[in-house]
């Protein structure tokens, strides 16, 4: 049946082609979608991500790490005071503006840190220039992608620009670490940070608490909320907190999963057109195989072999397609997640759909009696 | 196969298909119509037979009921010793394939595949192999005068040329009982012919033809003819006397 399911198809060609691109435009649809609404989760808890650690302690009532208020220099020596706490890593993460060679100014993220013990690598993925190297007074990095949009040469490496009326110094590059709000990170060190942002000695808008053990973990959020100013949470809450924070606040969730269902309903429909009226045009065909003795299976597998030609074809331009839309979205800033799992995950979708698709014809050939052809 | 395993010792009345009071009443009462009504006949190998009657006399029901494809109302159909009308009847589709080729008044060819195709596709969901299939389609088509069209589709041949592509579709893999419903209808005079005339050829001592028709110009080439009206055998006529 093989043979003949697949020689009907291609007989077909404008109708097998329609399908096929029906296929990929939904697979593309579908995988850029998720793929946005990825991007947009993982860009949004990154900081969070990276700077890791076991609990995070921050101002009570902060909701996302991007609205963190800074807390007073009196709860560094109180977290460190309990006894499961290894170690609290200060993190300075506030919205500012950078100034452009051309006297406009820009919305920047400036997050400081410290080198400090065993602590992750911070910030990660430098291109040039090292972390210790933004202990030194007004140093920051500036992200290879940002360095059109803060008006910097294209290597900034060594420029000099405004941070909120301070003389910043480039000493580093990183590469490809974005915000959700496409606002610029400038990494440095806390002094600077402080420095920049007027705070005093000692303050910062967040700790990061290692753990001895992470049995300790409720124990320690616990211990740290007994401060009716601080509130805390494991990383991972903290994480999923602020990418719901983004989600739900940007509208992004509904608006994604709006059009990606467009595109699965335009596939089920283009696809289950192609299968249908192929079915309908050899309908005859098919009762005379019923009458020579072919059984139900054989006369659905006719169906199956088209979709499966349309469903694999239509995945594979789709996927490709999908790669090189987030390629050129990648470029012009938006954040496109396509890792394996929202391949496949993706991939599983649009099987479902193709079935879907395939379930009129299915039936229409499974009511073949035979009878039909005389 | 099951043909020979009736073991008639004279070829001319090996059995192929009997039929006992066989009867197809449709609708529910009081408003029933008896379409086929307790017919009881035996269709034999190495014969030609027609079945003649008036548009509506019950012809394609009762071809479809000998062929397993309709429920029976009452009565028996033996389709080569077996009993399809019971709990046999599960055993229909594997006596088609193996024992039965069926032509059609429309040819119902796969238009996308060539004539070697059309048969030797049919004989894979038949089972056969596809190397022996296309060994058998391609024989079958040559037997039907259709070898120098082989690779040709549907659309570039003639009814008639379409026609013999059935009927080698029908023969390929040997059945023992070839069944047309009005297999010259859409042809032209001479065409019909023809392909009756290929009908003819093909019957053996192994193997019959039973074609349902109303045209009358197909009638000198019988062996045996079963006229119907209203459901009812009325004339059972044996053309060799
Ligand atoms: N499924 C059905 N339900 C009710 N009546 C039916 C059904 N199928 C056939 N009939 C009726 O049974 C009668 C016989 O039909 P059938 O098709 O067997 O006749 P036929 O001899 O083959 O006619 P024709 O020469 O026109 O093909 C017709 O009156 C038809 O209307
Ligand atoms: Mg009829």
């Amino acid at each position: 049946m093989r043979r003949i399911a697949l020689k009907c198809l291609v007989f077909d060609l404008g109708r097998l082609i329609t399908s096929v691109l029906g296929v990929a435009i939904a697979t593309a649809l579908l995988l850029a979608q998720i793929g946005i609404y990825e991007g947009m989760k993982v860009s949004s808890s990154r900081i969070i991500r990276n700077f890791g650690g076991d609990v995070w302690a921050m101002a009570r009532g902060t909701n996302v790490i991007d609205n963190a208020e800074a807390i007073s220099a009196g709860i560094g020596p109180l977290v460190l005071a309990h006894p499961c706490v290894r170690e609290a890593r200060g993190l300075i993460h506030s919205m500012t503006f950078a100034r452009r060679p051309d006297g406009s100014y820009e919305a920047v993220v400036l997050v400081g840190s410290d080198p400090q013990g065993e602590a992750p690598y911070f910030p990660w993925r430098m291109v040039a220039g090292l972390p210790s190297d933004l202990g030194h007074p007004m140093a920051v990095t500036v992200d290879r992608l940002d360095a059109r949009k803060l008006g910097l040469p294209q290597n900034p490496m060594g420029a000099n620009f405004e941070v909120y009326g301070q003389n910043a110094h480039v000493v580093g590059v990183t590469r490809g670490i974005r915000s959700i709000m496409v606002m610029p990170y400038l990494f440095t060190s806390l002094d600077n940070a402080r420095a920049v942002l007027g705070l005093t000695e000692g303050q910062v808008s967040q700790w990061v608490l290692d753990l001895t053990h992470p049995s300790c973990v409720p124990d320690v959020i616990d211990w740290v909320e007994r401060h009716r100013d601080i509130q805390a949470f494991t990383t991972a809450d903290w994480a999923e907190r602020t990418e719901q924070y983004w989600i739900k606040e940007s509208g992004a969730g509904s608006m994604l999963g709006l059009t990606a269902l467009l595109g699965l309903v335009v596939g089920v429909v283009i696809v289950g057109q192609t299968l249908y009226s192929l079915t309908q045009q050899h309908f005859k065909e098919l009762a005379m195989l019923r009458v020579v003795g072919a059984n139900a299976g054989e006369l659905v597998s006719f169906v199956a072999w088209q979709v499966l030609v349309i469903g694999i074809s239509g995945a594979i331009t789709g996927t490709g397609l999908a790669y090189g839309v987030g390629w050129l979205m990648e470029q012009s800033d938006i954040e496109v997640s396509l890792s394996d799992e929202v391949v496949s995950f993706g991939l599983v979708v649009i099987a479902v759909m193709c079935l879907l698709a395939a379930a009129h014809s299915v039936r229409a050939v499974l009511r073949i009696r035979g009878t039909e052809v005389f | 196969m099951a043909a020979a395993t009736m073991q008639a010792t004279d070829a001319r009345v090996t059995t192929l298909l009997r039929t006992e009071r066989l009867s197809k009443v449709y609708g529910e009462p009081p408003i029933q119509t008896t379409v086929v009504n307790k017919v009881s006949v035996e269709i034999r190998a190495n014969a030609l037979t027609l079945l003649m009657g008036p548009s509506g006399s019950g012809k394609t029901t009762l071809l479809m009921m000998m062929a397993g494809l309709v429920d029976v109302s009452s009565g028996q159909v033996e389709l080569f010793g077996t009993d399809i009308t019971g709990p046999e009847i599960v055993k229909a589709p594997a006596i088609r394939r193996h024992e039965l080729g069926f032509i059609f008044q429309n040819y119902n060819l796969f238009l996308a595949l060539t004539a070697l195709e059309n048969v030797a596709e049919v004989l894979r969901l038949k089972g056969f192999r596809a190397k022996v299939a296309y060994a058998q389609a391609k024989e079958a088509l040559e037997a039907v005068g259709l070898g120098h069209r082989l690779n040709h589709r549907p659309a570039k041949l003639s009814g008639g040329e379409q026609q013999r592509v059935a009927i080698a579709r029908a023969l390929a893999g040997d059945p023992a009982l070839i069944i047309g419903d009005e297999p010259t209808a859409a042809l032209d005079t001479k065409t019909g012919q023809t392909i009756t005339a290929l009908l003819k050829e093909v019957i053996s001592p192994k193997r019959g033809v039973l074609l349902v028709t109303h045209d009358p110009r197909l009638e000198p080439h019988a062996d045996r003819i079963l006229r119907i009206e209203d459901g009812r055998i009325i004339a059972d006529e044996d053309r060799h006397g």
